[in-house]
């Protein structure tokens, strides 16, 4: 059956995805919890958004992951005042060859980190965003498809809003995970203090998981069987915060599909063949906190109601 | 798009609930045609478990033309116009068992199969064949069920009735009433609309208007029930229940024959019903079963029949139209009256007296010697071959040697001397003939067997009997049974107690099975078979309501849909309300209900994994009867489509309810 032969594939491929779990771990301390959310989101294929204060080690998280994948990293700091085309990469007249070369931008990268996204201009934000949603850019009239994997790693700050450009809803979408990295408890903090420095750390850090693994990885996440309990379930979080007094606006079904395609990647991680409802719970926060527009009214923000939601609706 | 493929599962199913409804089919099936048909099924089955190969078409093609060969030959012939069409619709579908490799297949087969349970009440419409018939009806749905799931989703059989169970009797909650409804309310017809319950005419036995040697003889072998008899006022003694059936005047040596008297004089003498039963005369109902004669078997002297019937000359109650369905009457009868000349005297006396010439001449010397002896009083020769039959070394048997040659009564009265009843008539009436003294043989059934559960009695072909009568001048026709000279006996036993034939009626609880089984029968004839437009009336009438006024209609057909309807509602009302349709989540919720007794009740938004580790911690005993339950769960509920993992499910509920009985038993409380 080629149920059985995908789970053995995945359990060949699950050893090393803990080894790199746990190497993160070692960098990034005493975030297990947000670091394998960040593990789901990259073998579900989708973009993360780190929402939290400077100096929380979202920036470490990001490149630590990048070592521990072998992927190639770019960073840019998103300013008012950069254009698309510091992003992206410009055509430059070669005299020699009297032809336009594409100079490529920080963009061409497997693992970006997209510093303080909602510095950037409207413009400049739609860019990337383009380019998250294609996988692929165009400058003068010509296509230049992005590396693969392509994973944005974007940042932004929630509590200084004085010259920022709030990210609209439906660009929110593109993230599949938002996640708030928060300050490490006590003896994570104590330990952090008293290591090394991290960004000397990740130069130590050992490649275990090559794109083409991960690739694979991807791929046996997806196949794995949702049963029509777990949809079931999935569907019913779903029409809960569509008829949510609190929330405006709910759960998209292109949210539905994120939720149903990060359980299936939760499950994968767990060494599951199948999805539980834990894994749906497991992903529920992350996948909708940035995507509920709640009412003005209301009290709290997206993750508590999201948390609210999941302590309301049954498993079927 | 092609239908999928039947499984092997799948394809077992449809063939045992298709040869549950042959099976009731074999009953009227010729032998031939049923033992072409269960030998095609098991080759078929056998088939389909070795190879996966179709049949090919130079199997198929012959056995076709077998199979419509036979029923052609069974039924060309045949007076019924439903027994020919339906046994090739059963051969049909069995041929098309053959190949049957996909799912369209098996939902034509089992519809089919369907429809075969339908029309069996064509051909018998019993309490047996009822109550049987529930089995396929069942299986069929059964099979519907399973055929129609994509293979490998359904679970174990308990799994599957349990789980069908509910569902099942929720169903009969609605459909029950609906049906008793119906039943009471559907316009009926006096006969069924096709005329007559069509059964095989050939296979009914029973009295004819002949009678030779070993004609009665083989009726005592048959058990069949021929009515059910209640005295609802008196209850007669048992040898005064001589139930008259044909007469017959005709000898020719060796054939007794009706001469059709009784409807040459189509007017003469002939009593209409109804009429009415004489004050102090036996009163009694009937209820026959089809027997596809006219005659309707009544006590001497027969009165207060109903309208349809009239009392011939002979004394024989007739009914216009055949019995062919089961037929209720009521009648009076006058015990021990003798039968005056109604009309056609001088007929009747020469018809009395006719004798074969050339024939049984020792036989007729005899009697004519006791007509020079004794004079013409007809009651005192009667006696005297009375005397005769009971002093001249005479012997009662089913079994007596055959007699052969042309004068068989001289055989019988001077050789053999063992015969039974018919021998014993036929020879009296020739004396009484030889004597001068006009005789007749009469043939019916005496007596009968009581039920002391339906009290009723109950007749049997094997109380078959013949008797006869004189002519007594001035009196008219008086009832001679030689049989009570020799066998007394015989008159007070039932015919097949007589015979030896019912084992065990001396055993009290089998002749107590047996007599309740026969009141079941009773009743089944009474309250359903014979539900029609007659007793429809009388209900309506007895529930205050008058049919021919549509308000009374409206308000009965109105009132009674909108109760059913309501009914309907609340049925499908509790259904929903009622535990989840998916088995894994109903055993999971058994698993629930026990935990929470155990102290842990779980959230309703908790997973089950989360559960487990929460109460692994507060009930260490049973940490591993409950990771093993979770598991089997998550697999059953939420993993690959699997048929095992029910069973699995079951089996790890099974062993945590042991384990928890265990803990309680050893007295480990709930941190």
């Amino acid at each position: 059956m080629t149920a059985e032969a995908d789970a053995r594939l995945a359990k060949d491929l699950i050893a090393p995805l803990h080894a790199a779990e746990a190497q993160v771990n070692q960098v990034v301390l005493g975030k297990s919890h947000e670091v394998r959310l960040t593990l789901v989101c990259l073998l579900a294929g989708g973009h993360l958004l780190l929402e939290d204060l400077p100096g929380v080690g979202k920036t470490t998280l990001a490149q630590a992951l990048a070592a521990t994948f072998d992927l190639k990293f770019g960073r840019v700091q998103f300013t008012s005042d950069l254009l698309p085309a510091d992003l992206i990469g410009v055509s430059v007249f070669d005299p020699q060859t009297r032809k336009f070369d594409f100079h490529a931008g920080p963009i061409f990268a497997q693992m970006l980190l997209a510093d303080e996204i909602n510095r950037g201009t409207p413009k400049l934000q739609s860019a990337l965003l383009e380019a998250m949603a294609e996988q692929q850019v165009t400058v003068d009239g010509a296509s230049h498809r992005l590396p693969d994997p392509f994973i944005v790693v974007a940042t932004q700050n929630p509590l200084e809003q004085s010259g920022t450009f709030p990210l609209p809803e439906s660009q929110l979408d593109r993230f599949m995970f938002s996640l708030n990295l928060g300050y490490p408890d006590e003896r994570a903090e104590k330990a952090l203090l008293g290591a090394r420095e991290r960004r000397a750390l990740i130069g130590d850090l050992k490649p275990l998981l090559s794109a083409e693994r991960l690739a694979r990885l991807r791929d046996a996440a997806q196949a794995l069987h949702a049963s029509p309990a777990a949809i079931d379930y999935a569907y019913a979080l779903i029409a809960a915060t569509r008829s949510d007094r609190r929330i405006r606006i709910g759960l998209s079904p292109r949210a539905g599909i994120a939720l149903l395609r990060a359980a299936r990647a939760h499950a994968l991680v767990a060494g599951r063949t199948h999805v539980l409802p834990e894994d749906l719970q497991a992903v529920f926060v992350a996948v909708a906190r940035h995507r509920l527009l709640l009412n003005a009214d209301a009290s709290g923000d997206g993750a508590s109601v999201a948390r609210d939601v999941l302590a309301q609706v049954a498993i079927p | 798009m092609r239908s999928p493929v039947l499984s092997p599962r799948q394809f077992e199913w449809t063939l045992v609930a298709f040869s549950a409804t042959l099976a009731a089919h074999l009953l009227w099936l010729p032998i031939w045609l049923s033992a072409t048909l269960i030998a095609i099924l098991l080759a078929r089955w056998l088939q389909r478990r070795a190879y996966a190969r179709a049949w090919p078409a130079w199997i198929k093609f012959p056995l076709l033309l077998l199979v419509l060969a036979l029923v052609v030959a069974a039924f060309a012939n045949s007076a019924s116009r439903q027994a020919g069409p339906t046994a090739a619709l059963i051969g049909l579908s069995t041929l098309k068992l053959i190949e049957s490799e996909r799912r369209r297949d098996g939902l034509l087969i089992l519809t089919v199969a369907l429809f075969l349970v339908t029309v069996l009440f064509l051909f018998n419409d019993g309490l047996g064949v009822t109550l049987y018939m529930v089995i396929p009806t069942l299986l069929i749905f059964l099979a519907l069920n399973e055929v129609s799931a994509p293979p490998g989703t359904r679970g174990g059989l308990a799994a599957e009735l349990g789980s069908l169970g509910r569902e099942f009797l929720l169903m009969m909650a609605v459909v029950l009433p609906l049906t008793v409804f119906l039943f009471l309310s559907l316009p009926r017809l006096s006969e069924p609309l096709w005329g007559t319950r069509d059964n095989q005419r050939l296979a009914r036995t029973g009295l004819s208007q002949e009678m030779t040697p070993g004609s009665i003889t083989e009726l005592i072998g048959d058990d069949t029930p021929v009515m059910r008899v209640s005295f609802p006022e008196r209850q007669p003694p048992k040898n005064a229940l001589y139930w008259r059936g044909p007469v017959l005047w005709q000898f020719d040596g060796v054939t007794w024959r009706s001469n059709n008297l009784s409807n040459r004089g189509q007017t003469q003498g002939r009593l209409r019903g109804p009429q009415r039963g004489a004050p102090g005369d036996l009163h009694y109902q009937v209820t026959m079963e089809p027997s596809d004669r006219n005659w309707l078997y009544a006590l001497d002297l027969a009165s207060g029949f109903p309208a349809d019937s009239s009392r011939t000359i002979e004394g024989i109650v007739e009914r216009d139209r055949p019995v062919t369905t089961l037929y209720s009457f009521e009648a009076w009868a006058a015990l021990d009256t003798a039968l005056p000349l109604l009309a056609a005297p001088a007929l009747q006396r020469r018809y009395g007296l006719d004798l074969p010439p050339d024939r049984n001449p020792r036989t007729a010397a005899l009697g004519r010697s006791w007509r020079a002896a004794i004079g013409d009083d007809p009651i005192a020769l009667a006696q005297r071959a009375m005397t005769y039959i009971r002093s001249e070394n005479f012997g009662y048997s089913l079994s007596p040697p055959p007699l052969v040659g042309a004068h068989r009564m001289d055989e019988f009265l001077f050789e053999t001397r063992l015969g039974f009843c018919e021998h014993y008539a036929a020879a009296f009436v020739v004396l009484m003939r030889s004597a001068g003294v006009p005789a007749r043989v009469v043939t019916g059934y005496l007596g009968g067997t009581y039920n002391r559960v339906g009290e009723y009695w109950i007749v049997r072909n094997s109380d078959a009997h013949a008797w006869t009568e004189i002519l007594v001048e001035g009196r008219g026709w008086i009832r001679a049974d030689p049989t009570a000279a020799i066998a007394p006996e015989r008159v007070d036993q039932s015919g097949s107690a007589f015979a030896g034939q019912t084992l065990g009626d001396d055993i009290e609880w089998l002749r107590s099975l047996r007599e309740r089984a026969d009141a079941a029968r009773a009743w089944w004839n009474n309250t359903i078979v014979r539900f029609d437009s007659l007793r429809q009336q009388a209900f309506f009438a007895d529930m205050g309501i008058d049919p021919s006024d549509w308000r009374h209609l409206a308000a009965w057909m109105g009132g009674g849909l909108a109760l059913i309807g309501l009914l309907t509602a609340l049925v499908f009302y509790l259904q929903r309300r009622r535990g989840p349709k998916d088995p894994a989540l109903r055993l999971y919720r058994g698993f629930l209900k026990d935990l929470a007794r155990r102290g842990v009740s779980a959230a309703p938004n908790e997973g089950a994994s989360d559960l487990a580790r929460r109460a692994t911690q507060s009930l260490p005993v049973l940490a591993d009867p409950i990771r093993g339950l979770v598991t089997a769960y998550e697999a059953a509920r939420y993993g690959v489509p699997d048929a095992a993992a029910l069973t699995r499910l079951q089996q790890a509920l099974a062993e945590f309810r042991k384990a928890n009985r265990r803990a309680g038993k050893a007295g480990a409380s709930p941190s």
